[in-house]
């Protein structure tokens, strides 16, 4: 607890940081100062000053043009009396600290500043664009664009050139005069459609923040695809330090030894609660439908929330407003099909975009016995109303189904899938505020068709079947808002109300010789989220950044009233050179539970709410920094420190949907904490683009009703985890890349000894009696470890652009190109001739080829 | 070859199969590993019941560690000192033999012909010279009131079950631990006949009996019930919310015991019912019996036992994607458990048996 006293009060001091600054005037500015020249810029004077007398002037560029040129009188004796001439026609005070004299704007002097502000688009599709860095050169400052591609800088009056940038397009630069409150709508034009990228988006800051991640398609097509299969969260696998797949293969994300279901994965906005299709080989993230992707592991903004250890928050193509296009993929297992265009030019614009597994039709014919598919649809509609007024909607729609026939019967099939809207309005109030107010709903279901546990004189058989469903249902509006009163200080706030519908488990039908009857319970319950945030971002000087927020959610129902009250901290300061140090403090509440039994895809995850009895998961997630440039190499070293309470494990593994009223005797709490140093690097030869990322964490768990209380591994507690990603430009039109994968092995649980069985040693014999009947003894809980995990997967495209409108692509190449058997499970067996014991692992995905045709048009 | 366990995993396993016919597709293959280079030591392994107003039998084996280099051979250790013990200064020596289960069962049976009092705490010490020595204490519970309030034949979903309605009298001063389970007693029925001044066993000439018996000249066949102590479990399940089984398990699932700890019930007298499927133990071609309802208080450390018991399942594989069932004992320096138990049992006949056969 001390730890986190000790975070509340370091939280509080920065806050109010600000209100220390103010310190009294004396000996700086008496010390003896005698200028090099009489007329100059004010710069320059600074600089001269800081020469001739140690002294360091701190100053933010935001109300000082330094580029103004003053002259002096030539009788100055003191830093006092020549700074008194320098910033005569400024409304500033001045304050000594230490070794420098900090210039601070006096009150009122906002008045004399202009905003700039407005919108920035792609030139071809004019789809807007999110992270675009607008700076300014001559004040030093700079903003970003938000998820609406929406920005707003206010700076004193003058005249400035300001250089508009964003990864994959050219620079572009306007004029800003400060004369008349126009809204800019700025077109960028795309550099080269095959420009190899930075994965890392610089944002307003030079030096990448270690926690935050901005993915765009262009990255995810640079990886090389299971199957041909490029994926979002296999893409944040691969390029970030710190998050690991669950088994091999899988697009699984297991963030700083959280749980698979800690990640908040949103699309437009709008919460996802399953996110696998085709046993975690892929997602329910098309990427042909994705615009961008926000990923936060820790420092995380205020307004996220509900989950522990991850953000993912993709956004989708709002359509082409200038021309209908799209494009088609296919690839071994599925095909796709992206359609976008104008409704009205300029103004309305739509994107429709498909996908369905092809491969269950052809080994139909083989066999009946198995079944899998899946398809979703995306859709999005956008209207702009006026310039300060536009409308979103956008639907998702999935299903994933499988099967497993023996016989002409069907055993087992289950079926999920998530049905998504939202519907947005935003709007410009002024230039430095802006809203967007969104509505969504929700909707998760699962259902399995099961054969059922019956008895007949033989024992226990599986004659009967059953059906179970879960399923979640969620309406939530959302207000958001953003103020940028000036360039260095943003104010966002906002708050949502959400009502959920939850039914954990429901057995629907049972047909099968039951002996007790069942009654097809069904547990359903609501609960109302209310949630508020706040967040501010200060720029203290030009070194110093800090953002304070804070989250406070109360979930509540008629059995149960759960409160979160969230601080969130972020800061970073800048030292000498492209040197950066920045640290966190999160304070994160998670009010569902999703119980896991793997994190191969399958559907045997559900989740289940806090009650009176399961109480929310709270994590408290702490970073601390330091990134850096050095001859063009950038580079980042991060250390966190994680600790969680109320994380949950399925108490046996048995089927919940068992007995659904009494779900929650099934499961039990515990903690976790997790720790680590993570290394991130990146570097351009040439035409090669090579990044590094390695992890060394620890993961631990403890339930008071496991492993006799003890602490214990957590199963992906790897140690070492090592990713180096090369891409390189062999031609105009062809790439290539090579990605090297290492993973330290996970932990298992193996019996360390066998013993005879109890009942048959009481005499009271089984039906079928054998004498390998034996039971296991576990001493440890995941004491064992299994080999590591390591791979090389080859990926080359070949382009060929016919005109602008009119490019294919040919990507082939081939995961696990070794062949590495890494493994997915174990079984103990032993031999019954010799009774040895022998392990055996199974492994899977060794040496896949790949072969995708994407056409663009 | 589909498993029990994973009947009781039911759903897991046909998604593993689905999961594995699709890396079958992608590239899957099995491969030897390694098992751990440990060298944990063979440990005593005892098993059984000490039952008030009973005498002393238990079974003895010892473990098999998995490492590299064990063998699945158990070989139940001989010459082992095993030493009751119960203050003030009541100590008894446990004898072994051999029967036939020895092959099966993997234990050697140790006795001794004192009777187990209740509400007593035992002390059991085993040594042998080449195994760590291992002891457990064993309290036996006081005698409890319980009965049978009545069965009755059910029809529920076309099943004829036996229902059962028990009533146990928690006396609230101590804490109790209730087990109720139904067994089936396997008897052997033999006859015997003259014929022709020779004596034959039925089981024994069986052709000789059938043909007599067609001709309708079979003589007086005196038949007797032999009683080698051997019994079947029967399934049996409850819908009573306050038993551990419905926390570990469902009203559907098929249970080996139905434990009931007293901190529901203190100081009530409780019924509760519990249901057996008449189709299990009503076989005109099966093993013939009595079915026995065991009522049982038992030590809470059986009962801990129990409950991790009956989760396990004993012909389980073991794969890594399967929570593991840990069977928690109290034996010290071995493994398994002593339980320590007062019972009650009722017994039932249902069989029909003509001496026509």
């Amino acid at each position: 607890m001390k730890f986190f006293q000790a975070t509340i009060w370091l939280y509080l001091f920065l806050l109010l940081l600000p209100l220390f600054t103010r310190a009294q005037g004396g000996k700086l500015l008496q010390t003896p100062y005698h200028p090099s020249f009489t007329v100059g810029r004010l710069d320059a004077f600074f600089d001269d000053i800081r020469t001739r007398t140690g002294i360091t002037l701190s100053f933010s560029a935001s109300f000082l043009n330094t580029t103004d040129i003053i002259r002096l009188n030539g009788t100055e004796e003191t830093v006092g009396e020549a700074l008194a001439v320098l910033l005569a026609g400024y409304k500033v005070t001045l304050a000594e600290r230490r070794q420098r004299i900090l210039i601070i704007p006096a009150v009122g002097w906002r008045k004399d500043g202009c905003t700039i502000s407005g919108y920035i688009r792609d030139q071809t599709g004019r789809e807007i664009l999110i992270g675009v860095n607008v700076f300014i050169p001559a004040l030093k400052v700079g903003a970003v664009t938000n998820n609406y591609g929406f920005f707003s800088l206010t700076v004193p009056r003058g005249n400035y050139t300001a250089y508009i940038s964003y990864i994959g397009y050219k620079t572009d630069t306007i004029q800003v005069t400060c004369q008349d409150a126009k809204q800019w709508n700025i077109l960028l034009q795309p550099a080269n459609t095959l420009q190899e990228v930075s994965i890392v988006s610089e944002r307003s800051d030079p030096l990448a923040e270690g926690d935050y991640l901005q993915v765009t398609p262009a990255d995810i097509y640079r990886q090389q695809a299971l199957l041909g299969e490029t994926e979002v969260l296999r893409t944040l696998q691969q390029a970030s330090p710190g998050v690991q797949a669950g088994i091999d293969g899988t697009s699984s994300l297991i963030v700083r030894g959280g749980d698979p279901g800690q990640n908040l994965y949103l699309l437009d906005g709008v919460p996802l609660y399953y996110v696998d299709h085709l046993f975690g080989l892929t997602s329910v993230y098309n990427t042909e439908a994705i615009k961008s992707a926000d990923f936060y592991k820790g420092a995380f903004p205020a307004r996220y929330g509900g989950r522990l250890s991850s953000v993912v928050d993709v956004h989708t193509k709002d359509g082409d407003m200038e021309r209908v296009g799209g494009q088609f993929t296919m690839g071994l297992v599925k095909s796709t099909l992206n359609l976008e265009g104008p409704i009205v030019k300029d103004k309305a614009s739509f994107m429709v975009s498909g996908r369905r597994t092809w491969v269950d039709g052809l080994i139909l014919p083989f066999t009946n016995q198995i079944g899998v598919h899946f398809y979703d649809v995306n859709a999005k509609g956008n209207w702009i109303i006026n310039k300060n007024n536009r409308v979103y909607i956008s639907y998702y729609t999935g299903r994933d189904q499988v099967r497993y026939s023996e016989g002409d019967e069907t055993s087992l099939r289950t079926r999920w899938g998530n049905t998504i809207a939202s519907a947005k309005w935003t709007t410009v109030i002024t230039p430095k505020v802006f809203i967007n107010t969104t509505y969504t709903y929700s909707h998760f279901e699962y259902e399995l068709k099961d054969r059922a546990q019956v008895i007949d004189s033989n024992g226990i058989s599986n004659e009967g079947t059953y059906t179970g469903a879960s399923r979640i249902n969620e309406s939530a509006l959302r207000l958001q808002a953003q103020w940028f009163p000036q360039y260095n200080h943003k104010v966002e706030i906002g708050g949502s109300y959400s009502y959920s519908l939850f039914e954990p488990t429901k057995l629907v039908r049972v047909n099968a010789r039951i002996p007790l009857p069942v009654n097809p319970v069904s547990n359903e319950f609501s609960s109302n989220e209310i949630m508020v945030y706040a967040e501010d971002e200060i720029k203290i000087d030009d070194k110093l950044l800090i953002r304070p927020g804070i989250h406070w959610a109360n979930w509540v129902s008629e059995q149960f009233n759960y409160a979160g009250f969230q601080p969130r901290l972020y800061a970073s300061y800048r030292l000498a050179g492209n040197h950066l140090l920045y640290g966190s403090v999160a304070h994160m509440v998670q009010f569902l539970h999703l119980i896991s039994n793997n994190s191969y895809g399958l559907p045997a995850d559900f989740w289940v709410p806090s009650t009176e009895k399961i109480t929310p998961e709270r994590a408290w997630i702490g970073t601390l920094g330091y990134s850096g440039k050095y001859k063009g190499a950038r580079y980042s070293m991060e250390a966190y420190y994680k600790h969680t309470n109320g994380v949950i494990v399925y108490t046996t593994g048995k089927n919940i949907f068992d007995h659904s009223s009494r779900w929650q005797d099934k499961i039990m709490q515990g903690k976790g904490w997790s720790y680590g140093l993570e290394l991130a690097a990146e570097k351009q030869f040439g035409p090669v683009h090579t990044s590094l990322a390695y992890t060394l964490s620890w993961n631990w768990r403890q339930f008071d009703q496991l492993n006799e209380g003890r602490a214990f591994p957590y199963r992906y507690d790897r140690r070492h985890n090592l990713k180096i990603a090369t891409t390189c430009k062999l031609a105009e039109h062809a790439n290539m890349g090579v990605n090297w994968t290492y993973m330290s092995g996970e932990a298992f649980t193996l019996p360390d000894q066998i013993y005879p069985d109890l009942d048959n040693n009481l005499m009271i014999i089984q039906p079928s009696v054998t004498s390998a009947d034996y039971t296991y003894n576990y001493a440890d809980w995941n004491a064992y470890r299994l080999p590591a995990i390591h791979r090389l997967d080859i990926g080359f495209n070949f382009t060929k652009k016919r005109n602008e409108n009119y490019i294919r692509t040919w990507s082939f190449g081939a995961f696990n190109v070794y062949g590495r058997p890494n493994v997915m499970f174990v079984t103990l067996r032993h031999n019954e001739d010799d009774g040895s014991f022998k392990l055996e692992q199974l492994s899977v995905l060794q040496l896949i080829p790949y072969i995708t045709y994407r056409l663009s048009f | 070859m589909l498993q029990v366990s994973d009947i009781l995993n039911a759903g897991k396993w046909r998604c593993q199969a689905v999961l594995l016919l699709f890396c079958l597709c992608t590239g899957g293959c099995t491969k030897p590993l390694k098992l751990p280079d440990i060298k944990p030591q063979q440990q005593i392994v005892l098993l059984g019941e000490l039952t008030a107003n009973d005498t002393v039998r238990i079974r003895a084996g010892q473990s098999i560690p998995v490492a590299a280099g064990s063998s699945m051979k158990y070989t139940p250790p001989v010459r082992l000192q095993m030493k009751l013990t119960r203050n003030p200064g009541y100590i008894e020596y446990l004898t072994s033999s051999y029967d036939d289960w020895v092959t099966l069962l993997h234990t050697l049976p140790y006795s001794c012909p004192s009777k187990i009092r209740p509400d007593q705490l035992y002390t059991l010490t085993v040594t042998h010279k080449d195994l760590p020595p291992a002891t457990c204490q064993v309290y036996i519970p006081p005698a409890f009131s319980a009965s049978i309030v009545d069965t009755a034949s059910v029809w529920v979903n076309g099943i004829n079950l036996l229902r059962v309605r028990i009533e146990i009298r928690d006396d609230g001063e101590r804490e109790h631990f209730y087990v109720i389970e139904g067994i089936k007693e396997y008897v052997e029925i033999d006859g015997r006949f003259t014929w022709q001044g020779v004596r034959y066993k039925v089981s024994e000439h069986e052709s000789l009996y059938d043909s007599l018996l067609r001709t309708d000249a079979l003589p007086d066949v005196s038949w007797d019930t032999t009683r080698p102590g051997n019994y079947g479990r029967i399934y049996i399940y409850t819908d009573d919310d306050r038993t551990e089984n419905l926390r570990l398990g469902t009203a559907q699932s098929a249970s080996k015991r139905i434990l009931l700890a007293d901190k529901t019930i203190n100081g009530q007298a409780y019924t509760t019912q519990v249901y057996l499927d008449k189709s299990l133990f009503v076989s005109p071609d099966g093993p013939k019996g009595p079915v026995i309802i065991q009522i049982k208080s038992v030590s809470e450390a059986y009962f801990t036992y129990l409950k991790g018991y009956e989760l396990f399942e004993p012909s389980s594989a073991y794969n890594t994607l399967l929570q593991p069932v840990k069977v928690t004992g109290h034996v010290e320096g071995g493994l398994g458990v002593v339980g320590g138990v007062y019972r009650l049992q009722f017994q039932y006949l249902f069989d029909r048996w003509y001496a026509t056969r």
